[in-house]
């Protein structure tokens, strides 16, 4: 137990130190397609410091539970880091490989109680923006369960497990015989489910405060200061463990320093990914998020029952 | 073969898609990445099972559907239509919904039937009929004439990937012979498409109600 | 070498396109039309004698079958071309079609008549399917060969629904192509993979078969896939619907029944069988009210071949020898007679300018020997008696009172009787009675325009049929028995 509590503080730690970096990197590169010269990779980790210095401004027709929601954000978070294992880690400390818990339907249900703490924050403050941001935050995520569920269903099938360490290994000794056709269509209707909990277009904008088509900036936009850092640390570290456990699912990660260093390559391959997406297609109308979700709960369908057929 | 199974599902997204789209121009783009992925389907079959004359079929498959039947349709869209959209029968999200149930019940038909079947059509069975039905739910969903092409060729697509990765190809012959006639198709369609330019001023489909009964 | 005579056809459609002069063009057409049954007889006649031949190594395989077939395409293309010097002529004097159009016209009918050719004698089933394939592309052009709305609208559905058809046919060929592979056969040919078919897996033959009969099927005119049929007869020139109704059906036809042989021996049991009979019924039985109520001279004749279609798929299906013969009896007799009605209902729509039933009255009256013609036609074809179709129906329909079910000969009676009815209720009111007041007005209106006296070759299939419903020739009955041999499976 010691074992486990140990390599989940590890992880979560890396999640807390990387997050930003990746952040940092995505912004860049879109900077960089976008002709700009952009900010550096280094700035998030700037941003949370200049946060974390600053007073904060509280309304006065909030509650407790705006001060608290934050806090429960990066708790239950970094709660999920703990349980996520990590190809980094076991590298470095191959004596504690597959300690991690990795339950993945907790991971999935933690991370839906931090966004439960931030929309009743949106909602606290009883400001008009922060209500629509809460409405359409609850609204896209409750289009995304069902979607994302499905096509964890099919890898979990395989594996036999609900246990993200299991599934890892049974990629591993898979192999690439693993990417059969019924993954393929469970690893795009992820895809498409990450970009849309990450916050990024087409679902939602991360870089705009226009009012018609923010939803996560509308739920934080009472805060300020350090309570301010601690929701951008806690957005930032679900965006990695959310592209984590995506990369581990599909590709069979082995162990030692070889694979950690694939992994993080193609950690920044897919934030390049995200950087293309983000600029070349524009952000959809509210009402048609549900077009994607139903296409992402669509290609789960199809990939369960491709799985069945074989 | 399992990779073979991949392509074929890329290649059934695609037929989906194509379904429910709105365009002219992105159904072309839409046929033109079908025949990609069944040229890559044919070059996974040469190199896998060995099979030579296969490098002929894929670069007979380049060389026309994926080179020369996209050019060909692209001058003649650029020649005969103003407007690239276009007024589907269905909505794009109702004919969507309609073709993955089309796929669901293709999977739940074969499934019943359990035909004695190897492992690698097993698969890749549900995936080429739905492709085929695919094309035809797309000719009914669509007025314009060239959608009813595209349909045609989706339909032809589907088939070949079933010829390819259950027997590796018909009798090179027969390949032969079927090109030479998929080709014929085409242009003829495409003539009689023009005239349907001159004689209705319309690609529309609809516009041909005369003969009844 | 007497596989030459395929080169005729191919020729014959060049020298036609690249003729300058149109008297010419006409000769040269006729010309092939004449050569081409002369070149043809001999292996026919070697078939009947020797058994089935094979050609130019293995890819052409000739059967009684085939032979029955190649007599049909040579005969009715023979007429069809010697008719269409006539009526193209007038056409183009008319002013309808230019001299351009004329050359393309006789190039495109001389290459359908030889894919009609290689879809006969093919052995691989999937060049078959190729031939096949091709007749409907080239006849597509025919059909809309006066790029009048109408036959482009015919054209434009007959190609998309036969190709649609064709595709489908297409994926029973894998199906069976992968059936013969996993007995260990890497071919196609039907000489090769009939004696193996037993060994074949059952499952996988029924759902081939399926998709075959589907898709051949459309081309053949099987309900609900014929809604082509009327709309590409109607609209293609008349010695065209002729060659369409009298031979690319029966291509098509032999191609299903091809599958049919192999069918019956890989699948135990009546599987093969009732599906034939259930879509050669319902042909029929569809047929049927469209034959009544049709306003269209030309559908009337399309929906009679639906008809006619349906009793020899149902006739195969019943399968007793007895009605083996009569399906290929059936076959040959309704193809001639087809033949011969589309061609006079082609000089008839020269003449009146119509093709409305309604609009035609009094053509005994009017045109005696046109009138007669027609009348002759219609009554043969509708199966009266002494002509040959009343004979090959009564076997048919015999051999259905006969067979287990015997509900089959019934079934397969009432659909005729009704047709018959339609069809003498219309060709009545067409030839019967006076002319109205108006048409005498403008009599000169229909004043016999020149032609030549080679139209009146249309007579000839009917003759022929007469013939048989009078007495059957001996080398006739032959042919028809060894044909129906390979219908029943009794190849090598």
């Amino acid at each position: 137990m010691t074992m486990e509590l140990w390599t989940g503080a590890l992880q979560a730690v890396l999640a807390l130190v990387a997050a930003p970096l990746l952040q940092g990197w995505i912004k860049w590169l879109k900077a960089q397609m976008q002709g700009r010269h952009g900010p550096s990779i280094w700035q998030p980790y700037r941003d949370l410091f200049k946060y974390s210095r600053k007073g904060e401004v509280i309304s006065g027709h909030t509650s407790w539970i705006f001060r608290a929601a934050p806090v429960g954000l990066l708790t239950t978070t970094v709660v999920a880091a703990m349980l996520l294992p990590s190809p980094l880690v076991a590298a470095a400390l191959p004596a504690m490989s597959g300690a991690a818990i990795g339950e993945l339907l907790l991971f999935v249900y933690l991370l839906a109680m931090g966004r439960f703490c931030l929309a009743l924050a949106g909602l606290d403050a009883g400001s008009s923006f922060g209500g629509m941001g809460s409405s359409r935050e609850m609204y896209v995520a409750a289009l995304a369960e069902p979607a994302l569920i499905l096509a964890a269903l099919v890898l979990m099938i395989d594996a036999g497990t609900t246990n993200l360490t299991a599934i890892g290994e049974t990629v591993r000794q898979a192999g690439w015989d693993w990417w059969s056709a019924s993954h393929l269509l469970a690893f795009l209707a992820l895809a498409v489910l990450v970009v849309a909990e990450t916050g990024r277009v087409p679902v939602d904008n991360p870089d705009t405060h226009l009012e018609l088509t923010m939803i996560h900036e509308g739920m934080i936009l009472e805060y300020s200061g350090p309570s301010l850092a601690l929701i951008q640390l806690a957005v930032w570290m679900k965006q990695w463990l959310l592209l984590n456990v995506w990369l581990q699912v599909m590709v069979p990660f082995g162990q030692g320093w070889m694979f950690a260093g694939l992994f993080c390559l193609l950690l920044a391959l897919v934030g390049v990914g995200l950087a293309l997406v983000e600029s070349f297609f524009a952000k959809v109308r509210i009402f048609r998020v549900p077009r994607m979700m139903g296409a992402s709960l669509m290609l789960g369908v199809l990939a369960l029952l491709a799985r069945f057929v074989q | 073969m399992q990779l073979v199974e991949i392509v074929g599902t890329v290649l059934l997204l695609a037929a989906i898609w194509l379904v429910g789209n709105r365009r002219l121009d992105r159904a072309v783009v839409n046929l033109t990445i079908q025949a990609l992925l069944l040229t890559l389907v044919a070059l996974i079959t040469a190199v896998v099972a060995g099979v030579h004359h296969m490098y002929g079929v894929a670069l007979l498959l380049f060389l026309i559907k994926v080179v020369a039947m996209p050019m060909a349709f692209f001058w003649a869209l650029r020649r005969s239509e103003r407007v690239l959209e276009m007024q589907p029968v269905l909505s794009p999200v109702v004919a969507t919904v309609g073709a993955v149930a089309l796929v669901v019940m293709v999977y739940f038909a074969v499934g019943s039937i359990r035909l004695p079947v190897p492992a690698v059509m097993s698969g890749l069975l549900p995936v080429s009929l739905s492709v085929i039905l695919l094309g035809i739910l797309t000719m009914i969903t669509h007025r314009k004439a060239l959608l009813q092409v595209v349909g045609l060729m989706t339909m032809e697509n589907g088939l070949f990937m079933l010829a390819m990765a259950s027997t590796f190809g018909m009798p090179f012959i027969v390949e032969l012979g079927i090109f030479f006639d998929v080709l014929v198709s085409a242009v003829i369609m495409g003539g009689l498409t023009h005239q349907m330019k001159v004689v209705f001023a319309s690609t529309d489909t609809d516009r041909l109600n005369q003969l009844r009964g | 070498m007497e596989m030459w005579f395929l080169a005729i056809p191919a020729v014959t459609a060049c020298l036609c396109l690249f003729v300058p002069s149109p008297a010419w063009k006409h000769r040269i057409n006729a010309l092939g039309g004449l050569l081409l049954p002369i070149a043809a007889m001999p292996l026919i006649a070697q078939v009947l004698r020797e058994g089935p031949q094979v050609r130019w190594g293995g890819h052409l395989y000739v059967d009684a079958l085939s032979a029955l077939l190649l007599m049909i395409i040579v005969l009715v293309g023979f007429c069809a071309a010697c008719f269409s010097l006539a009526y193209m002529e007038r056409e183009r004097q008319a002013g309808i079609i230019d001299t351009a159009k004329l050359g393309r016209y006789y190039l495109w009918m001389h290459l359908f008549l030889l894919t009609m050719l290689a879809a006969a004698m093919v052995n691989n089933l999937g060049l078959l399917w190729v031939a096949i394939e091709a007749t409907t592309l080239v006849s597509a052009l025919l059909v809309g060969f006066y790029g009048r709305e109408a036959s482009i609208e015919a054209a434009w559905k007959y190609i998309l629904l036969c190709s649609v058809g064709i595709a489908l046919a297409l994926l029973g060929l894998i199906l069976l192509y992968f059936a013969a592979m996993q007995s260990g056969l890497m071919t196609l040919n039907w000489s090769e993979l009939l004696p193996a078919a037993g060994r074949f897996d059952p499952e996988l033959v029924k759902l081939a078969f399926i998709f075959v009969v589907i898709g051949f099927g459309t081309k053949a005119g099987f309900a609900p896939m014929h809604n082509w049929m009327p709309d590409a007869y109607s609209q293609a020139p008349s010695p065209i619907s002729a060659l369409l109704s009298a031979v690319l059906i029966n291509c098509a036809l032999v191609g299903v029944f091809r599958f049919h042989v192999l069918v019956v021996r890989a699948v135990p049991g009546d599987f093969a069988s009732h599906l034939l009979l259930g879509f050669g019924i319902f042909s029929m039985v569809i047929a049927v009210p469209f034959v009544l109520l049709q306003h269209d001279i030309k559908r009337l004749l399309a929906y009679s071949s639906v008809e006619h279609v349906g009793l020899i798929v149902a006739a195969v299906g019943i399968g007793s020898p007895l009605a083996l013969f009569g399906a290929t009896w059936h076959l040959f007799n309704h193809a001639l007679t087809k033949a011969a009605l589309f061609l006079i209902v082609g000089r008839l729509e020269q003449q009146y300018k119509t093709r409305k039933i309604a609009r035609i009255r009094g053509a005994l009256a009017r045109t005696p020997w046109l009138g007669a013609a027609l009348l002759a036609g219609i009554l043969a074809l509708a199966g009266a008696p002494p002509f040959g179709l009343f004979m090959s129906e009564l076997t048919v329909v015999a051999a259905g009172l006969g067979a287990p079910k015997g509900w089959t000969g019934m079934a397969l009676l009432a659909p005729l009787l009704l047709a018959f009815t339609g069809m003498v209720y219309h060709v009545g009111k067409m030839v019967l009675g006076m002319p109205s007041l108006k048409w005498q007005r403008s009599a000169a209106m229909v004043q016999a325009t020149s032609g030549s006296p080679l139209e009146w070759i249309a007579l000839l299939p009917l003759a022929l049929v007469l013939m048989m419903g009078i007495m059957l020739p001996e080398v006739v009955r032959e042919g028809l028995l060894q044909a129906a041999a390979v219908l029943g499976g009794a190849g090598r």
